[in-house]
Formats: structure tokens, C-alpha cells, sequence
């Protein structure tokens, strides 16, 4: 059964994602916030946004990975860092788009 | 007289021009040198798996891009030392696997005034249990005697945890670090100018 919970986490991610293969597939995805941040639904400046967050997190349950660069990723729902009062995760950038369609 | 005045310019703007440009590019070029070393330095954190194995793989994200005066911030602190024991893994109440680093630590530089003990432990996600893999690439990893440079903070229920993971951790070998982070990519610089480094960021 996939999950999404709350607590606390011992690390600086703001949320993350675990993955159960078994047998070359994926049975079961599961995130988690992490309750050491604030979070909050409408971009507030001081606290993470849910909905920002959680559409990253989902492209990973469709096994997603995280872009890094600042210059061409920083604004796709995948790049692998989400300031306080962002909410720019929320819509998909066609790079987004596009790599679920290659993998699906 | 006008045109006289536009030739003199032209060139000038021409090299302000060029300048940007290059400064541009220079920029686009060291920063997608700096992810590729970054992905490449993560993907060597990939344990082997065998065919049939269950396996846990975490993904994580990062409230800030991981430089080197973010994990700084974020650390309560910063020591050089040696890696002297590993723990067998373990898996917490909710399911996640960690397992424990002890480093003796040799130097200091951030929060030097409290004991840290004479041994630190560091708890790592992933490890092996039960037959099933439990890992991800933004974890450190460690061996034993390896010298290292850590940044850590300190946990809810546990001593310590690796201040942004994978990027808060450095290698040291014969003299010079490697690690990674967002300002060089791949860090691999002498252990003295490394330091120097962190020192100038702890006196700010």
C-alpha cells in the first residue's frame, strides 16, 4: 500500500521517498514530510509548500529522478531542491512531461 | 563626426559584448561540468544488487542548493577525523534501515567549546537487513580508517546525522579532499586550502 505520512526525519531533506522493487518492479511508494519544517498550502514565504512538494515527490513514485543544474533544470517540477514559498513544482515543464512519456 | 563617434564606440560595446557573452557561457559550461560531476560522484553510491533481491531505495529533497555556506549554516559541527567502527544496520520503529559511523575525531573547527566526545556517532541511512537492500545515492558512505571531513548536526533521537548527506561529507587522502558540493562540482583540493575555506565561511 502506498503512503504519505508526517514526522520527523534525521536529515536536512524536507520530504522523502522510499521505494520497495522487488523482482524488477516497484511494489510500493511512500513519502514522507519531514515535521523538523514548517509547512503550509498556499506559498507562504517562511514555509514549504504541500502541493509543491508532494508533485515532485509523486514524479518520483512514477520513478523520476532528481535534476541538478540550476542553469537548465531549476525550474521543472524534478530539479532536487524546493525553497521555502515555492510553489513553481506544482505545474509540470515539459522536460517533466516528456520523461514520464519515455518511460511510460 | 558622427559616424567617427559610433566607430570609436562600436568596438567598445563589441567587447563588453563579447565579455558578456563569455562570461555566459562560462557560467552554462561550469555549471553543467559541476552537475555532471555531481551525478557522476552520486552514482558510485549505487550498492550492487542482485537479481531477485528485495530492495529500498530513498529519494530525498533539499530544502537549499548544497553549498558550501549552506551545509555550513546548517551544521552544529564540523570536525576532521578518523572513521574507527561501523555498525551492523538497523531498522528504526517506522522501517527505515541506518547504521552507525564512530569517528574519532581530530580537530574541532565549529563548536569547539562542547565536548563532542571522544568517539562521535554518526547515524547513515541504508545498510543490508533482512536480505533486503536499503540504500540511496545521497548518503555517504564511509569505511573504516578512512580519514574524513564532516559536517554534523545533531538529531531528534539519534547523536548525529551527516549535514546534507552525500554533500556533507569529504574524503581525505594523502593531503587532499574529495567530496562534492554546488559551487566546484567535485571538490578535490588540498586539505589546507579546504579548510582555510570552511574556516573563512565559520568567521563570517
Amino acid at each position: 500500500m502506498n503512503t504519505v505520512a508526517r514526522y520527523v526525519i534525521n536529515s536536512e531533506h524536507i520530504a522523502e521517498t522510499y521505494f520497495w522493487s522487488s523482482g524488477g518492479y516497484v511494489k510500493e511508494a511512500d513519502t514522507v514530510f519531514n515535521m523538523k519544517f514548517g509547512w503550509g498550502c498556499c506559498g507562504e514565504s517562511n514555509l514549504f509548500d504541500v502541493k509543491n512538494t508532494m508533485t515532485h515527490e509523486f514524479g518520483h513514485w512514477l520513478v523520476l529522478g532528481d535534476l541538478y543544474s540550476w542553469f537548465w533544470d531549476r525550474n521543472k517540477t524534478m530539479y532536487a531542491s524546493a525553497s521555502a514559498g515555492e510553489t513553481k513544482k506544482r505545474s509540470l515543464e515539459s522536460d517533466d512531461i516528456n520523461g514520464i512519456r519515455a518511460i511510460y | 563626426m558622427l559616424q567617427e563617434k559610433y566607430r570609436r564606440r562600436f568596438p567598445l560595446f563589441l567587447t563588453l559584448l563579447v565579455g558578456v557573452a563569455a562570461l555566459v557561457g562560462g557560467k552554462i559550461g561550469s555549471d553543467a561540468q559541476n552537475q555532471k560531476e555531481i551525478e557522476e560522484f552520486l552514482a558510485k553510491n549505487q550498492p550492487v544488487i542482485a537479481e531477485g533481491q528485495d530492495s529500498f531505495f530513498m529519494e530525498g529533497l533539499l530544502p537549499e542548493r548544497p553549498f558550501t555556506t549552506v551545509i555550513e549554516e546548517a551544521s552544529d559541527v564540523i570536525l576532521i577525523g578518523e572513521v574507527v567502527k561501523i555498525d551492523i544496520p538497523y531498522a528504526k520503529p517506522r522501517g527505515q534501515v541506518y547504521h552507525n559511523v564512530y569517528i574519532h575525531p581530530e580537530k574541532v573547527l565549529k563548536n569547539e567549546g562542547e565536548s563532542v566526545g571522544e568517539e562521535v556517532i554518526v547515524e547513515v541511512y541504508g545498510g543490508e537487513l533482512n536480505g533486503a537492500i536499503h540504500w540511496t545515492s545521497d548518503a555517504p558512505s564511509f569505511s573504516v580508517g578512512e580519514r574524513v571531513f564532516v559536517f554534523l548536526t545533531e538529531g531528534v533521537d539519534a547523536p548525529y546525522h551527516v549535514t546534507y548527506g552525500a554533500f556533507g561529507k569529504l574524503m581525505i587522502e594523502n593531503g587532499m579532499v574529495e567530496g562534492i558540493n554546488e559551487e566546484d562540482g567535485l571538490v578535490n583540493m588540498s586539505l589546507e586550502k579546504y579548510q582555510k575555506k570552511v574556516e573563512r565561511i565559520l568567521q563570517k
